[in-house]
């Protein structure tokens, strides 16, 4: 099948871009009205919770949810199209996911452990779908050998992620964690933390790496020994850290940390050996944020190691997770956005027989996305500085600063959609004038 | 993006490299020089450069392109990937005229450089072209060439490098 007819249809993918915009936004303001909780935050639900939660499962896993189905049928030639009944399963999960989340993330806020239960319930049915789909295709292809073991890993680690996340919301209400032979409540929260930032997100994220990087750049493939290496090296670290997160282990942590380090320095040599072979040498601002995240990943590490063994040192764990999740991931994840909306929508253009604009055109990139990178960015060293220092002022200053991208960066995400959306309201009208 | 087993997907991947790194070299220059006034009349360096967009934008429309229309698109055409060369023969239009007027107008300012309205609508038509061509390339580069690799038989692959030298 060629490229165009691996198109799947557009509103799918761009609910989920859309609903990732949002959330992103979401995710800032919640962190700016609670700023002053963020520094010394040691779990609990309410405004941090919420506005971490927004980030990492309304904006980042909702980012991957979309790309995914987009990128695997065009990359694989295998269909998302799962059915179920009359029903597409990458439908079902989007109405399953995008308001589960909006229930979770409210929950939380308010504190209202009827509403995380709910919600909770909802998204991890949502992940479900989604895992049927995305295995579905990791198991019939032959090709994309890195991606595929990535995507793996990434579909246990979800597993894992999900029970965990269920079980922390539900002795939100019965409080039955740290009895008997249970973990403690803050260490299945930091082996969630890692769960997710490093084990589900992390390993889509590195796994569909080894697919985006070589195309923008328009680089060889690169080496599976490689990249397999990386990816064992990885998994060794989570394998360790999990365990000894729950366990509260220390000395096993900071190992876990620099094996996972390990692995990700060759994860990073494959990237830059990738774009350095590369043809095109001018990759613009969104490898600028590419590059700024992949400067965060080992630095979360570093720090979460750190955290294990000093963690009144600095307010180092909520430093961790902030790093973890608003350096590394959403950076990365926001730089590769801004590629993939343009490149989809010049597709569907095309498609329907019309002109596509520039690539460069769409959305207002001149000021809106160089308006998102330097708030971005700004706002990531605001937040950082005011985590060590324990400064609530600069926590506030960078949560404003933050939500400013945000908002550039939907009125990007909006301005793409538009477009899309009016070719096809172009071409209805050419069909039934 | 892969290593081709066959020689005329490796002769039309390093035509990609040679077009990314000219137009590359000329999105630099452009932006160097900026849109708001020309560059200096007889600039050596900009004058190869310029040369070089001509020789290889001409090159890339009358043989890159034809040969890909006349040759290889059908061979795609008859598994039924249609989908994919709509595309491809679309940006091939779109790209075209692109071509032919920054062509003309490097050959035009030989003479007598570039006025300040002449280098406004040349750097808008040079920043258009490069970012259309590697649009082109990219797909090409992932989705046709690597399809092609693996339909053609070795036979085929020899008689098309022919045809493909002989037409340049």
């Amino acid at each position: 099948m060629g490229a165009q007819s691996r198109l799947i249809p557009y509103h799918l993918p761009l609910r989920f871009f859309v609903a990732a915009a949002l959330f992103h936004v979401a995710a800032w303001l919640l962190l700016t009205v609670g700023h002053a909780d963020i520094a010394g935050y040691a779990g609990g639900p309410g405004i941090v919770l919420a506005s971490l939660h927004a980030l990492t499962l309304g904006a980042l896993a909702m980012t991957a949810m979309g790309a995914a189905y987009q990128l695997l049928n065009v990359a694989t030639g295998i269909t998302t199209g799962l059915a179920m009944g009359r029903f597409d399963v990458a439908s079902i999960s989007s109405w399953l996911y995008i308001p589960g989340t909006v229930l979770l993330v409210a929950g939380m806020a308010d504190g209202n452990n009827t509403a995380m239960l709910l919600g909770g319930g909802l998204v991890v049915s949502g992940l479900i779908a989604f895992a049927v789909i995305i295995g579905n295709i990791f198991y019939r292809t032959v090709a994309l050998k890195a991606t595929m073991r990535h995507g793996w890993a990434a579909l246990v680690c979800m597993v894992f992620l999900a029970v965990a996340g269920l079980v922390l919301i539900v002795d939100f209400e019965l409080g039955f964690l740290g009895t008997s032979a249970l973990p403690e409540r803050a260490d299945l929260a930091f082996s969630h933390a890692i769960l997710g930032g490093f084990g589900f997100m992390g390993l889509l994220v590195l796994g569909f790496s080894y697919i985006l990087i070589p195309m923008f750049a328009l680089s060889p493939a690169p080496n599976e020994r490689q990249s397999g290496l990386s990816l064992s090296l990885i998994l060794c670290g989570l394998a360790l850290a999990v365990p000894a997160a729950l366990a509260g282990n220390k000395l096993a942590l900071l190992l876990a940390a620099a094996i996972g380090l390990a692995g990700v320095a060759v994860h990073l040599m494959i990237m830059r050996k990738v774009l350095r072979e590369g043809m095109k040498k001018r990759l613009g601002m969104s490898f600028v944020m590419v590059r700024s995240g992949w400067i965060a990943l080992p630095l979360s590490i570093g720090i979460g190691g750190l955290a294990a063994v000093a963690p009144e040192t600095f307010n180092l764990p909520p430093l961790f997770i902030f790093i973890l999740i608003f350096g590394w991931l959403l950076t990365f994840l926001t730089g590769i956005l801004q590629r993939i909306l343009p490149f989809l929508t010049s597709m569907h253009a095309h498609k329907l027989g019309q002109r596509a604009p520039r690539l460069s055109e769409m959305g207002d990139q001149g000021i809106t996305l160089k308006m998102h990178a330097v708030c971005h960015g700004g706002a990531l060293l605001l937040v950082s500085a005011g985590i060590v220092g324990d400064v609530d002022a600069l926590i506030l200053i960078g949560g404003l600063t933050g939500s400013l991208g945000a908002a550039a960066f939907l009125w990007f995400t909006i301005g793409v959609g538009k477009l899309v959306v009016g070719f096809y309201a172009k071409d209805k009208r050419a069909q039934h004038p | 993006m892969m290593d081709y087993s066959r020689a005329i997907c490796r002769t039309l991947h390093e035509d990609h490299m040679a077009t990314v790194r000219v137009l590359e070299k000329l999105e630099t220059a452009l932006i160097k020089v900026g849109r708001k006034s020309p560059p200096a009349p007889q600039d050596p360096d900009l004058s190869r450069l310029l040369r070089d967009v001509a020789a290889v934008m001409q090159s890339e429309i009358t043989g890159h392109f034809a040969f890909e229309e006349d040759h290889l698109f059908p061979l795609v055409e008859e598994m039924g990937e249609t989908g994919m060369l709509a595309i491809l023969r679309d940006e091939h239009a779109t790209i075209r005229p692109l071509a032919q007027r920054i062509t003309e107008t490097i050959r035009a300012s030989h003479a007598n450089g570039f006025t300040p309205d002449e280098w406004a609508g040349f750097y808008d038509l040079g920043l258009e072209l490069a970012e259309r061509e590697t649009f082109h390339i990219q797909k090409e580069e992932m989705g046709f060439l690597p399809l092609l690799d693996q339909i053609l038989e070795p036979e085929d692959d020899g008689a098309l490098s022919i045809t493909f030298a002989e037409t340049r």
